[in-house]
């Protein structure tokens, strides 16, 4: 099977292994304890937490481990649960279901929850300056949409919030999440001016289980209740093997950001250019797009074929694809209402096939896929 | 009851577990009462086996003894998937000795419905035999008593009682309580043999149950198309045929692989009559299959109304299509009446899974609703995909799902 799923996970890179099972024989201690094989544990686990901020541009005491990028978006969501006085968070139609499932818990609180819509994948910062009111607390979008890989302007996003709050005189809260991004696009929370982000290691060859929430604001509460752990903010002994094999493998993914990007983007360019030729449509932003997109995620659509017969066809040729978000696609439809929130027409919805990439991916495996995918378009009647 | 029976000693008899069965309608029929009781006899039997078991008749019931190594549920779901079985009840056989009878009856209301020694009950008594010391009123009137005193809390009520305690003084002596409600119908078998178009919905398992109440047998027949439907539809489907096997005595299923025709449709024929077209190349093929397997009818889930392509038009339609009759047991039901029959049955979990059994490309969005029989028979020519079908029949796919309860 040739793999193109790496937007919902990648495997295990040889160094994190190596690192993993390397550091689960020799460290044994719980970082807490506070014999000698602890206090070692815990030096380590303390060398990862400055090894990851200083990568990430930040200070160690902003870093906490997390079980994931699901449990690092759902800390800084579930916290505006302990509030007294309820208010309003905004953030876009697009976001993964790590935020969007929120709506619910935080409505039953009396929160008002706002989805965005974001015409092309896109949120435009006067939609979102229109939206903002006294109301407002936190305000949470993504880097990369998981769906189309279309890049958010976070920067001018930013701006307009943190406009607001001098003319408003009120803090908000901003939240981003930054899982798609990290180790593929260059992303720096601190210099973007986030109060909190989330990352996830095994979409970077990390090992499932393990993520990063990157968080200045002391006012966050956990999620969990427990022994205190990450300064009470995620409570539960630490993983430090898998913490290690995630540092393992996020330094030469930030190092080689550059030549592996230039990689990744001529795969899509090749990709893109079949997916023209044979019929498909494009849902993400077409290469030569003047706004930003992640090459490591193409979205397209290939009518009048249901995705779900398409991925078995491609399937049967040795093609690992999905429709919009691996995680969602356990629960018909949601994908389907990141694209709605798109304005993306649903004749083009019930047909999206995303296609994602690595570096890891082999020339030939691509033109293999190319091939595959003009097969199938004369197979099953591909057309626009 | 046969001659043998009445000279089976004792010691034998506790080797064996006693049920009574209760038959409705077969026990009215006339000269030919002994070929559908043939039938129920050797249904049961087949579902029992390994377990050795036998059946005796006598005054419109079955007495069926079951080796005791075979467990008491396997029993209960073997009549309770067995059409002909109106009701059944676990009995104890014993000897005309009242005091071993009173024990007997001690043990028999520790079980159920007894067992939660509430609501209220009677005593009913036949005695055959008149010799017995006691007579009927006396035994009822003492045997109430055995009740009332292991469950003060229930009340004695003649008529219409929640549960009965039943003893019959023959030869020897029966005692039972009330029946356990049966499936009622005729055995399977009795009325021959038919093909059941068998989808992943809800309606089709519905009816081929129906039909099987009625005494037919039947196959069923699936039509794949993938990758336009997914395995998981395919398996959906033999675990709907898995769950209506037992009360059909176990099913063939026949699965066509309908892709080319499906294609072939959608190329060769207008957009708004796909399904029409459709329908029809399935009864033409449903029409094969049953030529080659000797089923004499075809059993649709079609209910009037349901969708486009049950209109009474084109009803008509796929009815010219069929040179055998087409059974369409649910024809005049609600949709809640076969969702409650389904949940009955144990197929509504599985029918609601969601792995579709026809894709969205062969769906027209403005389907023929009312279409004329005569022009769609000509479009239905004009397709001249018979080669297609013969092709599809001939590599059609079989499994055997077997009956075991």
């Amino acid at each position: 099977m040739h793999y193109f799923d790496w937007t919902a996970t990648s495997p295990m890179g040889q160094k994190a292994l190596e690192v993993y099972s390397d550091i689960a024989t020799r460290y044994i201690g719980n970082p807490s304890s506070t014999h000698p094989l602890g206090i070692q544990a815990k030096e380590c686990l303390e060398n990862q937490r400055r090894d990851v901020a200083s990568m990430l541009g930040t200070r160690p005491e902003y870093i906490y481990f997390t079980s994931g990028g699901t449990e690092a978006d759902s800390i800084v969501l579930s916290s505006l649960l302990g509030s007294p006085s309820p208010g309003e968070i905004i953030t876009t139609g697009i976001e993964h279901a790590a935020v969007l499932e929120w709506k619910k818990a935080l409505e039953n609180h009396g929160w008002k929850f706002t989805a965005l819509r974001c015409p092309g994948g896109y949120l435009d910062p006067l939609t979102l300056k229109e939206a903002l009111n006294d109301k407002v607390r936190m305000v949470a979008f993504m880097k990369v949409n998981n769906v189309t890989g279309t890049i958010l302007d976070t920067k001018a996003l930013v701006k307009v919030v943190r406009d607001y709050e001098k003319q408003s005189g009120r803090k908000i809260h901003i939240h981003c999440d930054a899982v798609q991004a990290l180790g593929k696009i260059p992303f720096h929370p601190e210099e973007e001016d986030f109060d909190s982000a989330a990352f996830s290691a095994h979409k970077f060859c990390g090992p499932r289980g393990v993520g990063i929430l990157y968080c200045r604001n002391k006012a966050i509460g956990a999620l969990s209740r427990g022994g205190g752990q990450e300064k009470g903010l995620r409570p539960g002994t630490e993983n430090l093997a898998g913490i290690c094999a995630m540092t393992a493998e996020l330094k030469p993914a930030l190092e080689n950001l550059k030549p592996d990007y230039d990689k990744v983007l001529a795969f899509r360019r090749k990709i893109q250019e079949t997916i023209l030729e044979s019929g498909y449509t494009l849902i993400s932003p077409p290469d030569k797009s003047e706004k930003e997109f992640s090459p490591y995620i193409i979205n397209i659509c290939a009518k009048p074929i249901p995705s779900e017969v398409f991925l078995r066809v491609m399937a049967d040729k040795g093609f690992c694809l999905s429709s919009g978000s691996a995680c969602s696609s356990n629960s018909r439809g949601k994908a389907e209402s990141v694209l709605a929130a798109m304005n993306i027409p649903s004749s083009d919805r019930m047909s999206s096939i995303r296609i994602s990439l690595s570096y890891l991916n082999l020339d030939e495996e691509v033109d293999l896929l190319c091939k595959a995918l003009r097969e199938a378009s004369g197979q099953l009647g591909i057309r626009k | 009851m046969p001659r043998r029976e009445y000279k089976q000693d004792m010691n034998e008899l506790k080797s064996l577990n006693l049920y009574l069965i209760r038959l409705g309608e077969i026990s009215l029929k006339g000269l030919n009462r002994n070929f559908f009781e043939k039938k129920l006899k050797n249904n049961i039997k087949l579902k029992i086996h390994p377990y050795r078991s036998t059946l005796t008749r006598e005054k419109g019931r079955f007495y069926l003894y079951v080796s005791k190594d075979c467990p008491e549920e396997t029993v209960i779901r073997t009549l309770k998937t067995t059409f002909g079985v109106v009701g059944f009840s676990k009995a104890i056989v014993c000897e005309k000795d009242w005091d071993i009878i009173v024990e007997n009856a001690k043990a028999l209301i520790e079980n159920e419905p007894f067992a939660d020694g509430t609501g209220t009950f009677k005593v009913e008594c036949r005695r055959g035999d008149k010799s017995f010391f006691m007579n009927s009123y006396q035994i009822e009137s003492q045997l109430g008593g055995v009740v009332l005193d292991r469950y003060p809390d229930m009340k004695v009520k003649v008529k219409n009682p929640e549960k009965e305690l039943r003893i019959e003084v023959r030869e020897q002596v029966y005692m039972y309580t009330s029946p356990i409600p049966g499936p009622g119908g005729l055995p399977v078998g009795t009325a021959g043999k038919g093909l059941l178009l068998l989808s992943g919905g809800i309606d089709s398992p519905v009816a081929g149950w129906r039909m099987a109440k009625r005494g037919l047998k039947q196959d069923c027949l699936y039509f794949h198309a993938y990758p336009y439907t997914s395995d998981m539809a395919l398996q959906k489907v033999k675990d709907l045929a898995r769950i209506i096997a037992p009360y059909n005595q176990g099913t063939n299923l026949v699965v066509i692989n309908f892709t080319e025709c499906e294609l072939w449709i959608k190329e060769h024929s207008k957009e708004e009559e796909h399904t029409l077209m459709m329908r029809a190349c399935m009864m033409k093929v449903a029409n094969m299959v049953a030529k080659k397997r000797e089923c004499k009818v075809l059993v649709t889930g079609e209910a009037l109304g349901q969708v486009a392509s049950q209109t009474l038009e084109s009803m008509c339609f796929t009815n010219s299509m069929s040179e055998i009759p087409v059974l369409r047991p649910l024809v005049a039901m609600d949709k809640e009446e076969i969702i409650s029959t389904a949940r009955e049955i144990g197929t509504y979990e599985t029918s609601i899974l969601p792995y579709d059994d026809c894709c969205v490309i062969f769906s027209p969005k403005h389907p023929l609703v009312r279409p004329e029989v005569d022009i769609e028979r000509n479009s239905y020519s004009e397709m001249k995909i018979e080669d297609l079908l013969q092709k599809a029949v001939d590599e059609a796919q079989e499994f055997e799902i077997t009956y075991h309860v």
